[in-house]
This record gives C-alpha cells, sequence and structure tokens, in this order.
C-alpha cells in the first residue's frame, strides 16, 4: 500500500477514536472487560 | 481531508468485504492469545498475550493461510489490524491517562527523541555515503530514527528516494524491529529492568509504532504505556524532519521531489496522537465516569491484541533475503548506536532506572 493509503487509514483511525470517545462521554458504551 | 473510504475501495461496503476476512482472522487469534494467558501467564512469568499473539500470528499466516494459499485474501484485513486498531487503541490509551502525566513523561521524552532522530540522520548519512549513497543512507536513519515504514515511505517522495533505496531501509528497520521485538523483553526481564525505564528505551528504539507499544506492554501495562507515549513524541516530530531534510536538500541544491508547506506538513503529521492527546485532555476534565474509562482502556487492549497478531502475520523472513545485506546490517548497527544512546540518556539524564 503506497504513502496515500497511509494518510487515508490515519483519519479512518481518528475518526472512529474519536467516535468511540464521544459514545464514552454520553455512557452509550456497554461494559467491557478485559 | 483524505479520502474516504480508503482509494482502492469504491464503497464502504467493498472495504468491509476486503478488510472482513482479516479482521476476523486477527480477532478470532487474538482473543485466542487472551484466553492462552490466563493458562500460560501463572506458569510462565515471560509468556503473555502479547508473545503469545505475535506467536499465534505468526504459526497463522506461515501454517495455515501460506500452506492453503489463501494469503491474499487475508492480507488487506491482517494490514488494517495492524495499522488502524493499533492508531485507535492508541487514541483510546489517551482515556485512561493524566493530561499532565501525558505532558510529563512526552516533554521528557521529547528532547531525547529529537536528539536520537538527529543521531540517527547523521549515521545513515555516514552509513550511505560509503554504500548505498547519502540519500539512501538519510532514508534509512529517518526510519529507524523516527517510525519505520511510515517514516521511509513519507519521506521518500520529498528526498526522491529510488526503490532500492526504499527497500533497503525498509529491511533494516524490519530487522530491527524484529531483533527488538523478540530480544528487548528477554533482556528486560534478564537485567531486571524498571517498567518506566522499560517503556522509555522500547519507544526510542524501536522502529515501528506497533513494535513499540508491543514491546512495551510485553514487559508490563505501565512500560507499555510509557513506551506509546515516547513512540507517539517521536511521530510527532516526523513533519519537523520531513521540512529540516527538505530544507537541507534544497540548500545543498539537491533535487527534492515534493515542495514544502504546510499542507503538506499537516498531511503528513499523525492525527492519532492528536486523538490521543485529545482522549488524555477529555479524561484530565473528568468527562468519563470511571466505568466508561475502564471500558475504554480494555477496548484499547483488545484492539492491542488484535494488532499484535497482525504484527506476528506480517513478520517475513523470506523478504529479508532478497535485499542487499550489508546495508541492511549496518541499519541495524545505526539502531545499536541509538539503544546505547537512551540507555545512558534515560538512566543519567532522566534518572530513571
Amino acid at each position: 500500500m503506497g504513502l496515500k493509503g497511509k494518510i487515508e487509514d490515519d483519519w479512518l483511525a481518528f475518526l472512529l477514536g474519536i467516535g468511540i470517545i464521544l459514545l464514552g462521554i454520553f455512557g452509550l458504551l456497554p461494559f467491557l472487560p478485559w | 481531508m483524505a479520502k474516504l473510504p480508503p482509494a482502492e475501495y469504491n464503497s464502504w461496503g467493498d472495504c468491509l468485504k476486503g478488510i472482513g476476512p482479516g479482521v476476523l482472522f486477527c480477532t478470532i487469534l487474538g482473543i485466542t492469545a487472551w484466553a492462552l494467558e490466563k493458562i500460560i501467564h501463572p506458569h510462565l512469568f515471560m509468556v503473555n498475550y502479547v508473545i503469545i499473539a505475535i506467536l499465534l500470528g505468526i504459526a497463522g499466516k506461515n501454517l495455515v493461510l501460506k500452506k492453503l494459499m489463501i494469503v491474499s485474501f487475508f492480507q488487506p484485513g491482517i494490514d488494517f489490524c495492524t495499522r488502524v486498531f493499533l492508531m485507535i487503541g492508541v487514541i483510546l490509551l489517551g482515556a485512561r491517562m493524566d493530561f499532565l502525566e501525558v505532558t510529563s513523561v512526552g516533554g521528557n521524552a521529547l528532547l531525547m527523541v529529537a536528539i536520537s532522530i538527529t543521531l540517527g540522520i547523521f549515521l545513515g548519512g555516514i552509513v550511505g555515503s560509503k554504500t548505498l549513497g547519502k540519500r539512501g543512507g538519510h532514508l534509512m536513519g529517518i526510519g529507524v530514527g523516527i517510525c519505520g515504514v511510515s517514516a521511509i515511505m513519507a519521506s521518500a517522495p520529498i528526498l526522491k528516494a529510488r526503490e532500492n533505496e526504499i527497500l533497503v531501509a525498509l529491511g533494516a528497520v524490519l530487522l530491527t524491529d524484529l531483533m527488538v521485538l523478540f530480544g528487548l523483553p528477554l533482556i528486560a526481564a534478564f537485567w531486571g529492568w524498571g517498567e518506566e525505564f522499560t517503556g522509555y528505551f522500547a519507544g526510542t528504539v524501536t522502529a515501528n509504532t506497533a513494535q513499540a507499544v508491543a514491546v512495551g506492554h510485553a514487559h508490563s501495562l505501565t512500560a507499555g504505556t510509557f513506551a506509546t507515549i515516547t513512540k507517539s513524541a517521536r511521530n510527532a516530530l516526523m513533519p519537523v524532519v520531513i521540512l529540516t531534510m527538505g530544507y537541507i536538500y534544497t540548500l545543498r541544491g539537491l533535487p527534492t521531489g515534493e515542495r514544502i508547506c504546510w499542507g503538506l506538513l499537516w498531511d503528513r503529521f499523525p492525527k492519532f496522537v492528536l486523538g490521543f492527546l485529545l482522549a488524555s485532555l477529555i479524561a484530565t476534565a473528568g468527562l468519563f465516569s470511571p466505568e466508561t474509562q475502564t471500558t475504554l482502556g480494555n477496548l484499547s487492549q483488545w484492539l492491542f491484541v488484535i494488532c499484535f497478531v497482525g504484527l506476528g502475520a506480517g513478520i517475513d523472513f523470506s523478504l529479508m533475503g532478497k535485499r542487499d545485506l550489508l546495508p541492511v546490517i549496518l541499519g541495524v548497527g545505526i539502531a545499536m548506536v541509538i539503544a546505547i544512546y537512551a540507555f545512558f540518556w534515560i538512566r543519567l539524564i532522566l534518572g530513571v532506572n
């Protein structure tokens, strides 16, 4: 995969990460054990 | 902003079909690694979920996927886990961290890694002038010094690097990481290195982010956190290095492949580092309930274990033999010098044992 793909992955990870964090702030994440 | 879904897929549906099998492969083996740790770890302290996940990845790819000749069907998803799951994992790791601690550890690490990167590029230039040319040597130094494959791919167009120079640089980085991945946890355990020391060291010496996170976590959770922050500080310096190298090449009248501008620097800045800082700020502001904070920390660990399986599945020993070996070995030598520097800096300047 070329450089272009890496940059796109970077944004995708950022958006998904922030999305999960927003769910967390609003208390919408179910408890996940480890 | 870059195009989403990624350019090689026409739609999100295609994207999911492309990465689905590999993601499922890594997830199943990741859960297996987690379950096996519960059985093995109490008896064999050294063998934790990180080591098990990497070994399962190597075995799954080489003993199953390769034998059945279905690697290409799984590869896009495996690559996706190693890159995207890792970056999301790092962002979520920020949610269980105090922002002041992040800035304190990151601040400590920043000067140390700025020097180690400069050292890597400088030595790369010397090694390169004797073997594959200064340009190739600089590329290798950037790879070993900053963040492995991403730094090499981001700098190659600026330095107008040729394909063989990129391959040698990638070879050096992969070999270094392979050695650190299996060697460092053993050395740290043997010499009884502390958690913070191992974290700082892993974050400075390892080339790729996934390996740095894996090596740290193979020691302990705290070492993993310190390694992640130190490595993130290195990643954040990538645009600065690209700017500097472009500037130096222009000053010397050497051709550069791309014009340096703010847009290009922003493009090359790793966004997950911003996400990590943002998550840590939100956590420090007290916007997460304790239960959510635990969940986000656990989710981060689940994403890491899936990523570590992908990391194991990405280890291809046959690729090493195909490359020009001498510059690759010299590249590993650069990493060794950085390791010695990091060892003394962490002990003497940071005062961490």
